[in-house]
């Protein structure tokens, strides 16, 4: 369905076309799973949260109502309520394991500077880790998913204000914590 | 003094562009193994087309609740009926009776 708007898409689904629904997994999947990836820090568990979210989307998709809300910012919301809830289940948070970190990060001509790259990365990734649940959410929308502050604000249920101070907030923090490492 | 606040904004400015620069190599984004997007999309489509069939039963099942109610209301309506016939014949007879036994009573005395 390339040439039918998102609107259209999402009525026929919520009459519970299936194609339809098909066709607006196609579009989000990709990004809802990059979400819950870097939320989780691996593999495994963002497959299973990202079907969660689709499976809960497709139940309750005949009860979405655009109120402003594009039906991205929906399915962000859901993935962030089932990676808030997926770490009060685990309690603690999760190292990302050395396999999946190294993820599609080596790029093979030079070693060493893949290896340094990637300590450089291990050392980040650790920091961001460190950061509060609400901030690795703004710098995944922002960094990994390229939104603007407008967008992530949407999301993230803020004004773009909100969001452009607790990106600088978010920054001078994550900094001090990382020379400091 | 103003020159010093200037000079110290454009230095974190300076250190955010690099910092950010760091976070955009390290905060990649990673693509969904094919496989799995297209498992779960089969999932999905299966699970949709389950849930349809089930909401085609209920709406059967519904048609099939209210035929019973009604016959079951029918069935009520006729044994009232039936009471009430049954309770008018008992009067008619009792009354009958009485008659009777009335006319028995006077041609008795006379």
């Amino acid at each position: 369905m390339p040439e039918q708007s998102e609107d259209a898409i999402l009525c026929q689904a919520a009459q519970g076309d299936g194609e339809a629904f098909g066709a607006l997994y196609e579009r989000y999947v990709g990004r809802i799973y990059n979400y819950i990836y870097y939320r989780t820090g691996n593999a495994s568990d963002a497959e299973d949260l990202t079907a969660r979210v689709f499976y809960r989307a497709m139940r309750h998709i005949g009860n979405y109502r655009d109120r402003g809300l594009p039906l991205s910012a929906w399915l962000y919301r859901i993935a962030h309520n089932l990676v808030a809830n997926w770490h009060r289940d685990n309690s603690r948070r999760k190292e990302i394991p050395l396999e999946d970190s190294m993820q599609g990060h080596f790029t093979g001509s030079h070693p060493e500077t893949d290896l340094l790259q990637w300590e450089e990365r291990e050392r980040l990734m650790r920091v961001i880790y460190k950061l509060s649940s609400e901030r690795q959410q703004l710098l995944i929308l922002k960094f990994v998913e390229h939104l603007s502050n407008a967008e992530i604000g949407q999301i993230m249920g803020r004004s773009e204000g909100a969001v452009k101070s607790l990106y600088h907030r978010t920054l001078l923090a994550l900094r001090d914590e990382y020379e400091n490492l | 003094m103003k020159r010093a606040v200037k000079s110290v904004l454009k230095d974190t400015s300076q250190d955010f562009s690099e910092f950010e620069s760091r976070l955009e190599s390290a905060l990649k984004p990673v693509s969904p193994p094919d496989q799995f997007v297209r498992e779960l999309r089969q999932k999905l489509l299966s699970q949709m087309e389950e849930g349809k069939r089930g909401k085609k039963l209920s709406t059967k099942n519904l048609y099939l609740l209210i035929l019973t109610g009604l016959l079951s209301l029918v069935l009520v309506i006729a044994t009232a009926l039936r009471l009430i016939v049954s309770l008018l014949l008992g009067l008619k007879l009792f009354s009958r009776i009485r008659n009777s036994r009335d006319k028995k009573q006077a041609d008795q005395s006379t």
